[in-house]
């Protein structure tokens, strides 16, 4: 708000630094909305290379999710009436699974992307702290996809704790779906946890080879 | 033939019957009861079935389209089918008494079926009237009709009783369709309807794939996807009162954020 010149320059620092130093560089956003900026341009431009590895998408996907997302309060969130339920050994097995699973859900959500540019258009400060920051992904072809991110302030950094897709949230599906393996494995987190090692492993798997 | 199909879903109904709600547990009973699928096990057939005809079917069309058909070919089928649903949106964006948004898509119609050659080319956006789509079932939500519970319909999938009706009003009352009934031209309304269900399946492939590669229940993951989906299009994708928060810490009253869920849901 203040500044945005300086702002740009960051933003261009990080651009031209390139991905493999910006971790190191990376000054404290000045606000939600230029954080959002970050996670959006870094999205595009470290996971939609055709010349990776799936194994690197991957990799690459991890880092962003533990860096820029609350996994913790998401994974809280996608368990929700059963987080009371697990022991501390549940609870933290159920959050390196759930982070394995998202990391490939969204690398493999990004592969299909080439060209698209992240842009973000407003920030709304949400009842109780946090800011909801809306932007969206512009397309070469075919109309842009809107993109929400709800952020909140965790220390000198931020940390997005919601994320929609075309009004679709990812935690809250994640939330319907698992609460519906829980209650087909009769009320049993263990059950859920037994399906999502699978799901892991097959996934884990698939790009070993 | 259909009533043959009628017979075998009315079967599966009584077989599959209905959901068991977790009755002795009240947490699980609300979530349960928020899924707003009494009659899960029926739809849980009927999405099965679903599925079968579209990996024998559906999919191995779009994705030979998909593969055959090169991109910018394929955006130009795409704009001519939207086009021809641009007098249906036209009608739901007057009947929500949209009237912006109504002018935008009379816009769009008159320049891209000139100036754009039958849709071809979609002229209009390029000048600023960006698209959007509107049916029957989201008038119905903004007229106040309830949602009614989750229902999969054969071939057409995840719906409701309210956008089930919708569906129904579209296929009767479809200004282009009924324009080409009366001119006999009887081959358009069936030829767009294959037409639009392989646009829509192609340009789903990957994104569908992904889902069921990632889900660990593949319908409840569609079924929350589509119910997520519709309130966001009813809702012409502008903010809903409460947003909910999955930062649950964020927001301190237990009681706002019972509301936020309700709503949600």
């Amino acid at each position: 708000m203040f500044a945005p010149r300086s702002l740009l320059a960051v933003g261009l620092a990080l651009v031209l630094v390139g991905p493999w130093a910006a971790p190191e560089v990376q000054a404290a956003p000045a606000d939600a909305k230029s954080f959002v900026a970050n996670i959006g341009e870094r999205a595009l431009r470290e996971l939609t290379p055709k010349d990776i590895s799936e194994a690197e998408r991957v990799k690459r996907m991890r880092a962003l999710l533990a860096e820029a997302f609350d996994v913790k309060a998401i994974g809280k969130f996608v368990l929700g009436i059963y987080w009371r339920r697990t022991t501390e050994d549940q609870r933290t097995e159920f959050l390196k699974l759930y982070e394995t699973v998202v990391s490939h859900s969204y690398a493999g959500l990004f592969k299909k992307y080439s060209g698209e540019t992240f842009e973000v258009i407003r920030q709304v400060p949400v009842a109780g702290g946090g800011s909801i920051v809306y932007g969206r992904i512009k397309r070469m072809n075919g109309p842009p996809v809107a993109i929400e991110l709800q952020v909140v302030k965790d220390s000198d950094t931020y940390k997005a704790v919601d994320i929609k897709i075309e009004g679709i949230s990812m935690p809250l599906t994640h939330r319907k779906e698992y609460s519906s393996v829980i209650r087909r494995n009769r009320g049993s987190v263990a059950g859920l946890l037994d399906v999502l090692r699978k799901k892991a492993s097959i996934l884990e798997d698939s790009i070993s080879e | 033939m259909p009533s043959r199909v009628v017979v075998i879903f009315a079967a599966a109904f009584l077989f599959a019957g209905c959901a068991t709600p977790p009755k002795d547990d009240p947490e699980a009973l609300a979530e349960f009861e928020k899924a707003n699928d009494p009659i899960e096990p029926f739809n849980r057939v009927v999405f099965d079935f679903n599925m079968f005809i579209d990996k024998l079917i559906f999919k191995p069309i779009a994705t030979m389209y998909d593969g055959a058909m090169p991109e910018y070919g394929q955006e130009r089928v795409h704009n001519v089918l939207a086009n021809m649903r641009a007098p249906l949106v036209f009608i739901n964006d007057a009947l929500q008494g949209e009237g912006k948004r109504a002018g935008v898509t009379a816009g769009r119609f008159v320049i891209n079926t000139t100036v754009g050659v039958l849709g071809i080319f979609d002229v209009a956006g390029e000048w600023g009237l960006e698209p959007h789509s509107e049916d029957f079932g989201q008038t119905f939500a903004v007229w106040g009709a309830p949602e009614g519970f989750y229902l999969v319909l054969p071939i057409f999938g995840p719906s409701n009783p309210r956008d089930g009706l919708g569906l129904l009003a579209e296929t009767i009352l479809d200004p282009v369709n009924y324009w080409a009934r009366s001119e006999n031209i009887d081959e358009l309304p069936i030829s767009r309807m294959l037409a639009t269900g392989v646009d829509i399946r192609s340009r789903n492939l990957d994104t569908l794939d992904e889902i069921e590669r990632t889900s660990l229940d593949f319908y409840a993951a569609i079924r929350s996807l589509y119910r997520q989906r519709r309130a966001d299009e009813i809702r012409n994708s502008r903010p809903s009162a409460i947003e909910p928060a999955p930062g649950i810490s964020t927001i301190p009253n237990p009681a706002q954020r019972a509301e936020s869920a309700a709503l949600l849901d």
